[in-house]
């Protein structure tokens, strides 16, 4: 039964058929070959309609509308821009100037393919431009996208915390210093993978320009951090706010938007919403009857149930996870998963704030993984020159840092819980 | 037939439309939820829900559209290396996978909504909305991408592969 | 791990104990350690026991396989063979359901346990089995109360001017009746949304309160005992009617047991995370009980947009619970 679905997946995607109904379609045969023939099929809109039933997933459409709205109105264009003359005479000035910004807007929202969206919009045609490898772009544009879900606020956190009941404002705080080494991680590598470029440093006034121009642009982030810690809207509604900003922005200062471009705006918001929403689907009617036949569950039971000291269970458990990221989305991931694995790591004695942040740089992977990984979809979807296998190629140094990562956490999960049990209240 | 085949089109591009619009009006209803809360201490108690609702819509609305323009993600590593004869034979096989998907998804999402008709299930919230309005969203999304499927195996032609935007 | 035979095989009972062989696939939406999931679990344990295997309940815990919203759909379809899920969001199928977030019905929990196994509980059984479910058990969550950062909650008055977190028409109706407003925002958000006073307060049990960890974000607890939190566990009716006699027997008798041992753990549950909470730090004002009238009084336009909901039934209901 595995090699069905395995090798199913295999044929499906290989023969070109898209990744949203290769996942579905799979669901639709298991359903009928596993699970009691036509009568399953009525799960199929339930379980459609489920996957999209959830407030939290408003956002996403909303910030791919606002990253399209920043990249059609020049927001965005003028907020890099701004960001390549502080940076860019440093080798590889400008990948330290993305990351930079996908930090930034990181910590606006809690979704990693809404920060792979909004920034590589800008940062792609930018770096290429300028005569960066693409290869080194998708990558680090890939990369820095998943950091959305590990630098506070983070859906998965939310996820985690309402499943097993851990203070979600607690694992926020655990993602902070974490987020922090990963990203300046990223940005040395970056930085190192790209030495070779090296702009003349801007002047202090070509500097203050550029930042004299971006005030808008920066003036959004500030907004929309100021508005969610200061609980005007929560980090869902930020999104909105956003849209309305940006639109704000591009009418009233930039005055360039119009029916025309609001219609072609809205037209490939729409593609790329669509595209996304139904891998979601797909994933989730793949996770149903998955989760129906008790495949991921038999997974992790076999590897938690090895009779070994917790160390090597705590690495089956890694293992585990990288593969099921491979094939599944996030969201699916964490409430198959967490059920099973939550009582095991409390009962193995490891600290379960410290598995979640774990758990969500498994999850970062997962966003990065071949054959299903959101983060290269998004970023296949901004230019149609890009490939997966290109896109894949780029990204694996970043996944072998995140790896090195899981495990210099494992050595120190001091890193991610030290202010969490300092005093916080 | 032309005309019967450039209505389906327009159908699906209005169906893209319409999601386009629905997801303005998202943004539009949570922008007003945050201010009439925040601002004016009165949250509504239509935002949150309809704005889940818009967001289905945009979905299955803009699917069909998304097949016609190759906006769906796909994999193109043997696609890229075989002969167009090959890219023809894989288009239409692949068209026709799509479109197996889809009529089931249309059948029983349409069985679905004759069901929660009938059991007359509300949403369990203060607007107690007749949960098979939004649930039909489905059908027509699934009636769209139905079209979508076919209108491209009646194209034939070469698999274009995911190309994008 | 992962067995291949179809759910609704039911082979030719071979051995001496006489249990037709069956998969009962049973899915749940709450935390592996609340007291309700702690039961169904024991339950689905115990029927495996005693059928010798032969009755296999398979349970997907936690949200795992549905979540709350789709419960009651997979349920009626036959997705799954067996489900809880609240009494709140089965008042989406069955108005009458709603009964439970009527407030202030039932004094304490042996009355709740007095009505489920009357008319009261016949009644509701019957309107559920009408839509193709049939009820095995009414698991007791126990009573929801309010938490808020503004001010203790003394008199329904303080209400006013307060935006609540709310889940479900009924509480929603309470906190209007209330002068508060009640907000709508996803489960996950409501932690942060308190700490950040984007709301000031929100409604649930104290076990969930206290699991949630709301001691973290909320100054004040009222102990008010406003409404009782049911779950239900449900079993698809034409799979029931499926079942042989000695089966459903057995499924009957061993559900009783969890139904009196969930009651039993509820007052229990409740009374300590209500001491837990205040251990943590929280307010707690328990409402006088004779002052109870007051907040019912206020609350009585609840009651109105229930009938109004569930008509007759709703009606008769109501009638029956008033006559204890
Ligand atoms: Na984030
Ligand atoms: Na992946």
């Amino acid at each position: 039964m595995n090699l069905f679905f395995t090798g199913g997946m295999g044929i499906l995607l290989l023969i070109g058929l898209p990744v949203a109904f290769t996942l579905s379609l799979l669901a639709v045969a298991g359903m009928y070959f596993f699970n009691g023939g036509t009568f399953a099929f009525m799960q199929i809109p339930i379980i459609s309609y489920k996957s999209l039933d959830d407030f939290t997933l408003t956002a996403l459409p909303m910030y791919v509308l606002m990253s399209q709205v920043l990249v059609v109105s020049g927001v965005g264009r003028d907020l890099y821009e701004m960001a390549s003359r502080w940076f860019r005479h440093f080798p590889g000035g400008l990948a330290i100037a993305t990351l930079f910004c996908c930090t930034v807007f990181s910590a606006i929202s809690g979704s990693s393919v809404a920060t792979a969206v909004t920034v590589g919009s800008v940062a792609l045609p930018e770096m290429v431009r300028r005569g960066y490898n693409k290869r080194h772009v998708l990558g680090l544009l890939a990369a820095g996208g998943t950091l959305g879900i590990l630098i506070p606020p983070s859906i998965p956190m939310i996820i985690y915390g309402s499943v097993t009941g851990e203070s979600v404002g607690k694992l926020f705080i655990a993602g902070i210093i974490p987020g922090a080494i990963l990203t300046i991680t990223f940005m040395i590598f970056s930085a190192y993978q790209t030495r070779h470029i090296k702009d003349i440093p801007a002047t202090w006034g070509e500097r203050l320009e550029a930042s004299r121009k971006a005030i808008w642009g920066l003036l959004l982030p500030i907004i929309i951090i100021g508005g969610i810690y200061t609980g005007i809207f929560t980090p869902t509604e930020a999104a909105a706010v956003g849209v309305v900003l940006s639109f704000a922005i591009a009418i009233f200062v930039y005055k360039n938007i119009n029916l025309t471009t609001l219609k072609e705006i809205l037209v490939s918001t729409v593609k790329t919403n669509a595209m996304i929403l139904f891998i979601i689907i797909g994933a989730m009617l793949l996770g149903y009857i998955l989760t129906i036949l008790q495949i991921p569950q038999g997974i992790v039971n076999f590897a938690t149930s090895q009779d070994v000291s917790p160390w090597i269970i705590f690495i089956l458990i890694n293992i585990v996870l990288l593969i099921l990221g491979m094939f599944l989305e996030t969201v699916s991931i964490l409430v198959i998963t967490l059920p099973i694995l939550y009582p095991i790591i409390i009962a193995l004695g490891f600290d379960p704030i410290w598995f979640a942040i774990i758990m969500v740089i498994n999850m970062e992977l997962a966003l990065i993984s071949p054959p299903v990984g959101l983060n290269l979809f998004v970023l296949k979807g901004l230019d149609k020159e890009n490939t997966i296998s290109e896109i894949v190629k780029g990204v694996i140094p970043y996944a072998i840092i995140m790896l090195v990562f899981i495990i210099v956490l494992s050595f120190f999960p001091e890193i991610a819980t030290v202010l969490v049990h300092s005093d916080i209240k | 037939m032309k005309k019967v085949y450039n209505f389906l089109d327009l159908l699906v591009r209005w169906g893209a439309y319409i999601a386009g619009v629905l997801i303005l009006i998202t943004t539009a209803m949570t922008f007003y939820e945050v201010v009439s809360r925040s601002f004016f201490h009165k949250p509504t108690s239509w935002a949150t829900e309809l704005s889940i609702y818009a967001i289905i819509g945009s979905c299955f609305l803009g699917s069909a559209y998304a097949v016609r323009t190759y906006s769906h993600i796909t994999v193109d590593i043997l696609i890229n290396n075989v002969n167009d004869r090959f890219k023809t034979i894989l288009a239409y096989l692949t068209n026709s996978l799509g479109l197996v998907f889809s009529i089931i998804f249309t059948l029983y999402s349409y069985l679905h909504v004759i069901k929660t008709f009938n059991l007359g299930v509300t949403s369990a919230s203060l607007l107690r909305i007749p949960m098979y309005i939004p649930e039909s969203l489905l059908v027509f999304g699934g009636v769209l991408l139905c079209i979508a499927f076919i209108l491209q195996i009646i194209d034939g032609g070469i698999h274009r592969g995911g190309e994008h935007l | 791990a992962c067995n291949n035979e179809k759910s609704n095989d039911k082979a030719a009972a071979d051995s001496g104990d006489g249990y037709e062989e069956t998969t009962i696939r049973l899915a749940y939406n709450l935390p592996q350690d609340h007291h309700v999931a702690v039961g169904i679990e024991d339950f689905a344990k115990k029927v495996i026991e005693k059928s010798d295997g032969k009755v296999n309940v398979q349970v997907y815990p936690a949200g795992q396989l549905l979540s709350d919203k789709d419960m009651n759909q997979s349920i009626l379809s036959g997705g799954v063979e067996m489900g809880v899920n609240s009494s709140t969001l089965w008042s989406s199928t069955v108005p009458a359901m709603g009964v439970f977030d009527v407030p202030y019905i039932f004094n304490d929990y042996a009355a709740v346990g007095e009505a489920v196994n009357g008319e009261f509980g016949d009644k509701l059984r019957g309107a559920m089995e009408e839509k193709g479910a049939k009820v095995l058990i009414f698991a007791d969550y126990g009573y929801v109360q309010f938490a808020n950062n503004k001010r203790p909650l003394k008199t329904p008055a303080d209400f006013k001017g307060l935006k609540i977190r709310s889940i479900g028409d009924l509480p929603s109706e309470l906190i209007k009746a209330y002068g508060a407003s009640p907000v709508f925002m996803g489960g996950g958000e409501v932690y942060m949304a308190l700490q950040r006073d984007t709301v000031d307060g929100a409604t649930s049990g104290t076990t969930a309160m206290l699991q949630r960890k709301y001691d973290e974000v909320t100054k004040y607890l009222t102990v008010n005992n406003y409404a009782y939190l049911e779950f239900l566990l449900a079993v698809n009716k034409d799979y029931w009617d499926g079942l042989p006699k000695k089966t459903q027997d057995l499924l009957t008798e061993v559900a009783a047991e969890t139904e009196t041992w969930i009651r039993e753990q509820a007052e229990k549950e409740d009374t300590e995370s209500a001491k837990g909470l205040e251990e943590k730090g929280m307010e707690v004002y328990y409402v006088p009980a004779d002052e109870l009238d007051v907040w019912k009084d206020a609350a009585a336009p609840v009651r109105d947009v229930f009938v109004k909901n569930a008509g007759d039934l709703g009606k008769e209901l109501l009638e029956l619970v008033d006559k204890k």
